[in-house]
């Protein structure tokens, strides 16, 4: 999954920049930790040193060499060097002596001297430098007033023999003499050391946490990227099962334990899911039902042109594929202008006129048509409609209306059955609904009475009815505004009723009056 | 040939039966499966013309029971239904052929020859009987390059007893064979055709191609 790596990699990469930023954060305050310490032994080094320097009975300085402390192991990679105020190189470590064991010796090579600032300060003044081997190196210079012998700011020599006791602290300058007052008395003393214990240290601990760090960064990475996988292992079935979905397989979406976030999802693509399959199943069977609509009265047209034309003539036969061919072009004429019709009453772009309705004078109207029919199957009407019941609406596709539902009424009858036509008031809205016996249904064919071209009959014998007329009533009731219902009752009754939601202009009850047709 | 044509479109059933009898076929009518069904226990067919979408009983389930019932007449299924799986489940249940509507009547008749030479494991439509030559496709038969202008009567009658050369028919067999089975005609209707036929095909000095078993019947023998 694309994301999924982009996801990873992005995080990983934002942690592994925080790791960087604290891991540079922590190698410097380490680094300034380690230069702290250096600066602090190098500042009581030249302080001890600075102890031992003193004035000898000629006016020169000089440093107490043998009354020096021993040097520790490591001291050769110690360096100091003396100068007095005039510039005057006084005494260098070893170190800076040409591996000459010097102690008090003047050096005429300047790269084996400390650098230092010529101009004294009394403060400690501390840098990075470039030893002599050319290594990385701390230094600190302290210019101060050297004490005559015997007199020391701190504790003086007594004499030139007698090196003066280093103190247990490093002596402290004094800035009531600063600047001394005679420059023969003024000393530089610059100490250094390498710097190359600390760097090393410091790059140990860099190398030890860019280690570290990168060890943490592959377990971070390996578990965001389990964490990740988990967390979005119900999208990858969501997407593995929307991806097996097609038109002949709508399945559900089935996933275990899916996390709340996700409950709304799926529940909403299910319910999608619901109403693709009802739609499409519906456009199925209305592709089927087109085509064999359609199919039938072309596969007699073609045969009877066909048969007509090869035995033109045997004229009876002839005569009679014309009277079939004109009820066929009739049929289907019949069913594109209800087709048609269909599609102009869906457009909304049909003009609906209002006007004050009566109903039992339309039902007669509507019923007219059906008299013959009915009277062959031995069919009546009852009407139970009150003689003032009126509604308001378009008077023309009112009646068209409850002409389709008597006329499906009487094709689907069986013989010498009764047809009821009832008008009711119920809280001020009128209902008209058309009840006759249909047997032939079950409740489960209800929701598909008003599909365009059903009919219970799968053989659809018989090219009088095209299957459109309810699929027109319930457009037409969308386009007039009102409800069409239908329903079985137990006792197979259909009732298909028409829910005026208006004011009634009269209400009365209903009066039953059976006439017998025919 | 005879052919029963179960179909519930009136128009179609009816043009399908004429186009079908001027074309040689003795033709049968049945309305929806439950008459099918009658026609077929009492008569023998050689091709059944089967709708699906029938009335009451449906197509695929007389076909069912046809074959249930060790029928192994030839169907041919004439439906508007045109997706894979019902040609499928048609031809599964038995079926012989499967033509979709709308169709073209001249197809409807060579699959239903088709089908009758199948019947006969005849695989070419020409075959020699004798000295003529008969083509079931063009349903004309010649004799010595000189094609013989036969009534269609004629040419059925002699079509029926070359396929089952050797073997004796009665007038009556004869009569269910070649005419509907609500024609009303009499068997000496065939003594007139075979009369006639052999006009037609005979020629003096030659043993008869057409023969006359008496007391049995009729036969086609070509030694």
């Amino acid at each position: 999954m694309r994301s999924q790596r982009r996801i990873s990699l992005q995080f990983l990469l934002a942690v592994g920049g925080l790791l960087v930023l604290a891991g540079g954060l922590a190698v410097r305050q380490l680094d300034r930790w380690q230069e702290e310490g250096l600066d602090a032994a190098l500042l009581a080094q030249g302080r001890t040193l600075a102890a031992f320097t003193f004035l000898n009975p000629d006016d020169e300085i000089q440093l107490a060499v043998d009354r020096l402390p021993p040097l520790a192991p490591q001291a050769q990679r110690e360096y100091f060097q003396l100068w007095s105020g005039e510039g005057r190189v006084i005494v260098k470590s070893i170190s800076l002596a040409d591996g000459q064991r010097l102690r008090t010796a003047t050096s005429t090579t300047p790269e084996q001297d400390l650098p230092r600032d010529v101009v004294p300060s009394q403060e400690a003044r501390f840098r990075d430098i470039l030893l002599p081997e050319g290594r990385a190196g701390r230094a600190v210079q302290l210019d101060f007033e050297v004490p005559r012998s015997g007199v020391t700011s701190t504790s003086p020599p007594d004499s030139s023999a007698a090196a003066p006791q280093p103190a247990t602290q490093p002596p402290a300058i004094e800035p009531s003499t600063w600047p001394p007052s005679e420059r023969h008395r003024l000393a530089t003393l610059v100490v250094a050391q390498s710097r190359h214990q600390i760097d090393h240290r410091s790059r140990l601990f860099a190398v030890t946490l860019a280690a570290t760090g990168g060890l943490l960064l592959a377990l971070i990475h390996l578990l965001h990227r389990r964490a990740l996988h988990l967390t979005l292992q119900p999208l990858r079935q969501i997407t593995h099962q929307m991806a097996a979905l097609g038109a002949r397989n709508l399945k559900r979406l089935q996933i275990e334990d899916p996390p709340r976030e996700l409950r709304p999802l799926i529940e909403r693509l299910n319910a999608l899911l619901d109403g693709l399959e009802q739609a499409l199943a519906r456009e199925r069977r209305l592709s089927s039902n087109i085509a064999h609509e359609l199919r039938t009265p072309i596969a007699e047209l073609r045969n009877l042109a066909e048969v007509g034309s090869r035995w033109p003539k045997k004229q009876d036969m002839v005569l009679q594929f014309f009277t079939d061919v004109h009820d066929i072009s009739q049929q289907m004429e019949k069913t594109v202008t209800h087709l048609l019709a269909l599609a102009r009453y869906e457009s909304g772009l049909e003009i609906v006129r209002h006007s004050e309705v009566r109903i039992l004078p339309l039902v007669e109207e509507a019923w007219r048509p059906q008299v013959r029919a009915a009277a062959a199957k031995g069919i009546v009407l009852a009407r139970q409609v009150a003689a003032d019941a009126s509604v308001r609406s378009d008077v023309d596709k009112l009646q068209l209306m409850v002409a389709n539902l008597l006329s499906n009424a009487v094709q689907y009858s069986p013989p010498g059955s009764t047809i009821r036509c009832r008008a009711v008031c119920q809280k001020g809205d009128w209902s008209l609904a058309v009840i006759n016996p249909a047997e032939h249904l079950q409740a489960e064919d209800i929701p598909l009475l008003f599909d365009r071209f059903w009919r219970k009959d799968p053989a659809r014998t018989g090219g009088k009815h095209s299957g459109l007329g309810l699929s027109l009533v319930r457009a037409f009731g969308d386009l007039l505004g009102i409800d069409v219902q239908a329903r079985l009752d137990a006792q197979s009754q259909l009732h298909i009723e028409l829910h005026f939601s208006q004011r009634p202009t009269a209400a009365s009850v209903a009066e039953i009056s059976a006439l017998r047709i025919g | 040939m005879k052919v029963l044509v179960i179909e519930d479109s009136d128009r179609l059933r009816r043009s399908l039966g004429q186009g079908l009898g001027h074309a040689g076929f003795a033709v049968d009518q049945a309305e929806d499966g439950a008459v099918g069904l009658e026609y077929l226990a009492i008569y023998t067919y050689d091709v059944v013309i089967l709708d699906l979408m029938l009335p009451n009983i449906s197509g695929l389930e007389v076909l069912q029971r046809l074959r249930a019932e060790g029928n192994d007449v030839h169907v041919l299924i004439l439906s508007a239904k045109d997706q894979v799986e019902d040609r499928v489940r048609g031809l599964d249940l038995g079926a012989d052929d499967y033509l979709v509507k709308p169709f073209s009547f001249d197809e409807l008749c060579a699959r239903l020859q088709a089908l009758v030479r199948r019947r006969h494991q005849a695989k070419n439509p020409q075959f020699a009987v004798g000295p003529l030559l008969l083509d079931t496709a063009r349903r004309q038969v010649e004799r010595d390059g000189q094609i013989l202008h036969l009534t269609p009567s004629e040419y059925s009658l002699l079509e029926f007893l070359s396929l089952r050369s050797g073997r004796v028919f009665s007038q009556n067999q004869l009569l269910e064979q070649l005419y509907r089975s609500d024609a009303e005609i009499t068997s000496n209707v065939i003594e007139v055709l075979i009369s006639s036929l052999r006009r037609k095909i005979h020629r003096p000095g030659e043993p008869p191609i057409v023969q006359t078993r008496r007391g049995h019947g009729y036969l086609v023998e070509v030694s």
